[in-house]
């Protein structure tokens, strides 16, 4: 049963990619190897557009997220104080209210406060849900960092900034790298709510995806989608390792 | 004794502070626009519809009513309507059965992968999860591209000789169903992997000694005992299942309508944001009940192991 | 004072509770401790005694509830630890992952802004000091359990503090590299004079290298001395029961003569024993023998002496143990040395006398 089960969940994306390769449009002959669709993908005009809107969005939304997030995981972090739980729920709030709902409340927001829906209006909406993702690896590792090397620091004449700047910091790094990669990947992945938010002049990769498929089915979809499956493979992984790269354990 | 007490208690206020000013950022964020936001929808349900969209502030309980019930146009009284339930009604049957399918099909999974020896789980674990990662609208349009009539899954049944038109999978209830569990299928696995990696499998020997069946070891031993990740799980693929968008959208095809499609066009075609509003806060309160009845079964399962 | 050294650390009457309402630990009650400059002190005692307490307290990571600490003659109870001249080695070392052993060593003289020279010169004397300059370079993760240990010290002892504190270093590693660095720390603190706290709960650690121990439980100091002090004249039944093996006798003082009480046990035997200041006629007490002190002799010497027969020996390489079943019951400890014919006298069910002197018998008030 396991064995269908992953040949489930990959056996569309793999027959997707096998196809984005073949030379001429069709799926019951194969014309050749060709990186032609690719060409065509990358050269299209739209797609470009929307995957540069796509990396400054994401870029500036995971950078805004991880820092807020590290500055939250370090309050959170210790023993347990009033209201902690709150804050908890308050954090990961945008992973339990389903995304059409957030979508929805976005938008009514932004017209109700008067903020333009473009680029800016979706920055903020995915800052929201970059947040908790950011956190998480965070505080997964600094959950990890025993409590003596701090001590050890302040026991050695650092006082508080220095202890953070010379030890803590440099300790949670590959967490923070971790969360960025993550809050990154989960911002240019994201759809119902970039559709909401978005404003008639910008678009992102998946919005111009969606229109393409909407218009019908073609190779150069096949490429587009192989290679966004690649790069969104290749940010998780390396989120992955780098976050459990070297925890530190002097035992 | 005073000296001591009063010095510890001064720097935990000092504490106090500094977390409270490092939370802010992500608090407020996230309250002002997210907590904030729903609010305004919650308030927005109960307004009347604006001509081009928007709302006139006028307080009405007319997009509640929607659901129920329609205006006739002659004499305005209140016609029962079923429009709007079965589109409800599609989405909770759907939901549910998008849980059980991942369930049939990510038990055995995640038993499998719980009986690994302990350097291959992990590997595992990442298998069944990378998908998830990867972009849901690709892995939806894979499926599209998958079950279509002229995909490649009906070009190879007919190339094997099992069919001889093809199957219509795509645009119909069943694809939007397999378009659920594609989307949601890790989501089971994980937390019923979480659960039964803990599961303590002397007790699976202690019922066989003590003349059980396979069935019955199944169903009376270790399934009661996972019941908190199979919660878990379920409750993981039902919630995002009920609310979404993009499977009903693409592999629905325009009719089959789930709640999620309902509320999108209401804030892009048909332009009544009271109702869309009301149609989310409905999402909304299932989400809650959900989530009360899973942390109400939580600590009453701590209670009972103490 | 007999010691006209300076005190180093004075504690005095230092309480530590933790928690609140209804769920207080008392972990510190009422310590009071006069530490001697350029001295090998240790804190002794089973886990929970509140040895390590005493030492963060010392070092600055937790707060008194009441009472004061002075170094030196100055007030540090309020002061936060990067404010004391103290330095610690930490039980598990918390070397800094991300550092090489030079930056770690180096990381104190960094915080206080020394010059690169300085720094780099006292790096490579410390590290040569612990015998680790040819590491210097390694990143502290790569490295085996006795080496950490030498940077920890190393880390330590770079910025020349008035006092270290060492909590439990020895007690990650195997057996053989324990006993060298026992020697190497006695020998270290003997060469730089500064004052070593040392927190063990291992007796023969403390025993060897301390010059003076006090014995900790429940918080409280139960006894200060000199090892030998502490092994042979112990003050109380904790102490006693504490290091090393003994038996105790609970028995009622028949009479006290001329600094020897003579005592009488349940099953009628009497011995006689070291008499206590204040004790007198009709008191019980305990009595404490060790069974090293306890001889097979069968006529011919003055002193104590108990009728019983062997139930178990057991061979302890060095010496032999005998258990030996006296007629009221009660069961003894006697050991001894296996050069001098002890494995071979005695065999089980025989009957012997054991002898031993009053001077070897403690007097236990409590």
């Amino acid at each position: 049963m396991t064995w269908a089960c992953m040949v489930f969940l990959y056996g569309p994306i793999i027959i997707v990619a096998i196809y984005s390769f073949n030379e001429i449009r069709s799926i019951t002959v194969w014309g050749g190897f060709s990186f032609a669709w690719y060409v065509k993908a990358l050269n299209n005009d739209l797609i470009q557009r929307a995957t540069f809107n796509s990396l400054i969005i994401a870029v500036g939304a995971s950078t805004i997220a991880t820092s807020f997030a590290t500055l939250a995981a370090l309050a959170m972090r210790g023993r347990a104080f009033r209201g902690r739980e709150g804050a908890f729920g308050v954090i990961s709030l945008p992973l339990i209210v389903p995304e059409i709902v957030s979508a929805v409340a976005s938008l009514i927001f932004f017209v109700l406060i008067g903020i333009p829906l473009g680029l800016g209006s979706i920055l903020l909406a995915h800052t929201v849900f970059c947040i908790p993702f950011a956190y998480l690896p965070i505080s997964a590792r600094l959950d990890g960092i025993e409590g003596y090397y701090e001590e050890a620091a302040r026991d050695l004449y650092a006082d508080g900034r220095q202890a953070f700047f010379h030890v803590t910091l440099p300790m949670l790094l590959p967490g923070i790298m971790a969360g960025f990669m993550l809050a990154f990947i989960i911002s240019l992945d994201d759809f119902i709510i970039t559709n909401f938010v978005a404003g008639p002049g910008s678009t992102t990769l998946p919005l111009a995806i969606y229109g393409l498929v909407r218009t019908g089915l073609t190779p150069e979809i096949n490429a587009i989608s192989t290679m966004l499956l690649l790069v969104s493979i290749f940010f998780v992984t390396m989120s992955f390792i780098i976050g459990r790269r070297n925890v530190g354990k002097n035992r | 004794m005073v000296r001591g007490r009063q010095a510890q208690r001064r720097k935990q206020r000092k504490e106090n502070i500094v977390r409270a000013m490092l939370l802010s950022p992500s608090l407020l964020i996230i309250g002002g626009f997210l907590i904030g936001p729903l609010c305004i929808v919650l308030v927005y349900s109960f307004l009347t519809p604006g001509t081009f969209g928007g709302v006139i502030w006028e307080a009405t309980f007319d997009a509640y009513i929607q659901f129920l019930f329609e205006r006739d146009f002659v004499d305005e009284s209140l016609v029962f309507s079923t429009a709007y339930l079965e589109i409800y009604g599609r989405s909770f049957l759907q939901a549910i059965v998008a849980t059980v399918a991942c369930f049939i099909i990510g038990f055995p999974t995640a038993y499998f992968i719980a009986t690994r020896p302990e350097h291959q789980k992990n590997m595992w674990v990442l298998l069944v999860t990378v998908p998830y990662w990867v972009n849901l609208l690709i892995r939806t349009i894979s499926m599209l591209f998958l079950i279509r009539n002229e995909g490649p899954l009906n070009y190879g049944l007919q190339a094997i000789g099992l069919i001889d038109t093809p199957i219509q999978i795509a645009y119909t209830n069943v694809g939007v169903g397999i378009g659920l569990v594609y989307s949601y299928l890790p989501f089971m696995v994980l937390p019923l992997y979480a659960t039964i990696e803990r599961f303590d499998f002397r007790l699976v020997e202690v019922a066989y000694d003590l003349y059980a069946d396979r069935w019955t070891v199944l169903f009376k031993v270790i399934m009661p005992i996972c019941l908190p990740g199979i919660i878990a799980g379920s409750l993981l693929v039902f919630i995002p299942s009920l609310g979404a968008f993009i499977a009903p959208d693409l592999l629905g095809g325009g009719k089959n309508l789930m709640i999620g499609n309902l509320i999108a066009l209401q804030f892009q075609g048909s332009r009544n944001w009271p109702f869309g509003s009301a149609a989310a806060m409905i999402v909304m309160s299932v989400v809650l009940v959900a989530l009360i009845v899973y942390t109400r079964q939580q600590t009453r399962s701590r209670i009972q192991v103490y | 004072m007999a010691d006209a050294r300076n005190s180093a650390v004075k504690i005095e009457h230092v309480v530590k509770w933790f928690g609140a309402g209804d769920r207080v630990v008392h972990a510190l009650a009422d310590v009071s401790l006069d530490i001697l400059d350029n001295e090998f002190f240790t804190l002794l005692g089973p886990s929970g005694c509140g040895k390590t307490t005493l030492l963060r307290c010392i070092a600055g990571f937790e707060q008194p509830t009441d009472g004061r600490i002075l170094l030196f003659g100055d007030e540090i109870d309020e002061l936060p630890p990067n404010k004391r001249p103290v330095n610690t080695v930490f039980q598990h070392y918390a070397l800094f992952p991300h550092m090489t052993v030079a930056a770690n060593v180096g990381f104190g003289l960094r915080m206080l802004k020394r010059s690169k020279n300085e720094i780099d010169t006292v790096v490579a004397r410390i590290l040569k000091l612990v015998h680790m300059e040819h590491l210097a370079d390694r990143r502290s993760t790569q490295l085996s359990g006795g080496q950490q240990q030498r940077v920890a010290l190393a880390r330590a002892l770079a910025t020349q503090p008035k006092v270290l504190l060492l909590d439990e270093p020895l007690s990650a590693l195997d057996l053989k590299l324990r006993q060298q660095m026992r020697d190497e720390l006695k020998q270290l603190q003997e060469e730089t004079g500064i004052t070593f706290i040392f927190v063990t709960h291992d007796q023969e650690e403390a025993l060897t290298m301390s010059d003076r121990v006090a014995v900790m439980s429940d918080g409280e100091v139960q006894q200060v001395g000199t090892p030998t002090e502490i092994y042979e004249q112990p003050k109380n039944h904790f102490v006693a029961d504490f290091i090393g093996e003994t038996n105790f006798f609970d028995v009622t003082v028949e009479s006290v003569n001329g600094g020897k009480a003579t005592c009488v046990a349940p099953g009628g035997a009497r011995v006689v024993a070291e008499a206590v200041e204040g004790c007198k006629a009709g008191d019980t007490v305990s009595l404490s023998v060790r069974p090293e002190r306890i001889r097979f002799a069968a006529e011919g010497v003055d002193g104590n002496s108990l009728i019983g027969v062997i139930e178990r020996p057991t061979y302890l390489g060095t010496d032999t143990r005998y258990r030996v079943r006296l007629p009221d019951g009660f069961s003894v400890l006697v050991r001894v040395q296996n050069a001098h014919g002890g494995a071979n006298s005695v065999t089980v069910g025989d009957t012997v006398a054991l002898r031993f002197d009053p001077g070897a018998v403690i007097m236990l008030m409590d």
